[in-house]
């Protein structure tokens, strides 16, 4: 930059021209490498995961920018809004299991045409016949006689017998065995969902589509000085 | 800025698209091959320049340079201008292929216009003139961009004013900032190559020609 004065223009322009992109493209890979460590991104993400018979979902423009007051719907598959809700602080929030077998899409409304989707496969969530099974009678029938037939015909660990003798029936302890598993699970969920999904861009897509340009860059300069060589054949 | 995929109804998409179609013909039109070299390098300036952000309230903004493009490149813009968000809606998941069209004449259309406006106040001689073009330059094309953006959602069915609002403010950072990075671009190259702003500078030279652009 210093001795763009001292350079005799004509003779080194096309020296200079190729230097100053290399600087600049230098420049933009030093600067974006520096952002992109920030995780500076524009654009908006939304991930679902199940917790027990709660589904929640994380929404966020880049890891540290969440989106705060976004409105998330839960969709069916054929289009039937679900439930909504808008997200906290912190760009989560957490819905109640549809009763539905079917996948669920998310979606989040972040503003300014900001807009995310997020499909849950319903294999990716506990089956609802076993989170249903305390509440439902007809399961509860089916899983008790198998429970307390283990339970009779087992030489009695002293925990089980002691708890059953206290009165807490297989169900009870099915259902407190089940929040503590969700409760611990949850925050594992959230980081294999988030990993998964992670569509953040980093150094790689920079560079990746810095190289790109120098590409195209190349091919249209190819092109033009083809033309140039037929109109200069042609006269 | 950029409309995600999935919001905008067919019609504006459509609309959108067969304006960029036609920026896109008249912009490679003008486009020489002496303004390739400038053309990448702004393309990739704007590629990455999505990348800074700027916080503002519940949403984030990020730099857009369409002013600094518009101001250099005129009608060029448009291929500029597509060939960045092209590659950040494959690279980024910034907007979408859907919504390539209308994103690119939201953001070129501004610099376009107030690149071919400003021209000969930036091409004039009298102190300070220049560097002020470059200040409008800069931010005027971030303003009518959101403008843009909010006229497509109106268009769609959200709620115009709250979201108009929401747009402009979300981008009034990015406008300052961006006044202040043209106009300090403007003053540079206009001390160390003015014959990439003016064509009549650059007269005799094969480089920096602009007549294209600006007829």
């Amino acid at each position: 930059m210093i001795n763009l004065h001292s350079i005799a223009p004509i003779r080194a322009k096309a020296r200079l021209g190729a230097l100053m992109i290399l600087l600049v493209l230098f420049a933009m890979v030093i600067s974006s490498a520096l952002f992109s460590t920030a995780a500076l991104a524009h654009s908006v993400f939304i991930f679902a995961w199940g917790e027990g018979d709660r589904i929640c979902t994380d929404s966020y423009f880049t890891r540290k920018s969440p989106v705060r007051g976004g409105q998330v719907s839960i969709h069916s598959p054929d289009g039937q809004l679900l439930d909504s809700a808008a997200t906290d602080d912190q760009g989560g929030v957490c819905f109640s299991r549809p009763n539905t077998s079917t996948d669920l899409i998310f979606s989040v409304e972040a503003g300014q045409g900001h807009r995310a989707e997020f499909t849950l496969r319903s294999e990716d969530l506990p089956p609802l016949t076993l989170l249903g099974a305390p509440l439902d009678p007809e399961p509860v029938g089916q899983a008790k006689s198998p429970a307390t037939a283990g339970i009779a015909s087992v030489p009695a660990e002293p925990t089980a017998t002691d708890l059953t003798e206290s009165g807490l029936s297989p169900l009870v302890i099915r259902k407190i065995v089940r929040e503590e598993i969700s409760a611990q699970i949850g925050p594992l969920m959230k980081m294999l969902t988030l990993s998964e999904g992670d569509k953040t861009p980093g150094v790689r897509e920079i560079v990746g589509g810095l190289g790109w340009f120098v590409g195209i860059f190349g091919f249209s300069f190819w092109l033009s000085t083809r033309s140039n060589r037929k109109r200069k054949t042609r006269s | 800025m950029h409309i995600s995929e999935g919001l905008m109804s067919a019609p504006v998409l459509a609309g959108g698209a067969a304006l960029t179609v036609i920026g896109l013909t008249i912009g490679l039109k003008s486009l020489r091959s002496e303004d390739i070299p400038r053309a990448s390098i702004l393309s990739a300036v704007f590629f990455v320049a999505s990348l800074i952000h700027v916080p503002v309230g519940p949403s984030s903004a990020h730099l857009v340079l369409n002013g600094l493009i518009g101001t250099i490149m005129g009608w060029a813009s448009f291929p500029i201008i597509f060939m960045g968000l092209l590659l950040q809606g494959l690279l980024f998941n910034f907007g979408g292929l859907t919504t390539l069209g209308l994103n690119t004449f939201n953001m070129a259309a501004p610099a376009v216009l107030v690149g071919i406006a400003l021209r000969p106040l930036v091409n004039s001689s009298m102190i300070g003139i220049a560097p002020l073009a470059g200040f409008l330059g800069g931010g005027l094309p971030v303003f009518l961009s959101a403008v843009l953006v909010a006229l497509s959602l109106y268009l769609t069915g959200e709620q115009f004013k709250l979201v108009a609002v929401q747009v402009i403010i979300g981008n009034f950072p990015v406008m300052i900032i961006e006044s202040i990075v043209v106009m300090f671009c403007i003053k540079f190259l206009k001390k160390v190559r003015p014959e990439i702003l003016d064509p009549r500078a650059a007269k005799g030279s094969s480089d920096g020609a602009l007549e294209g652009v600006s007829a």
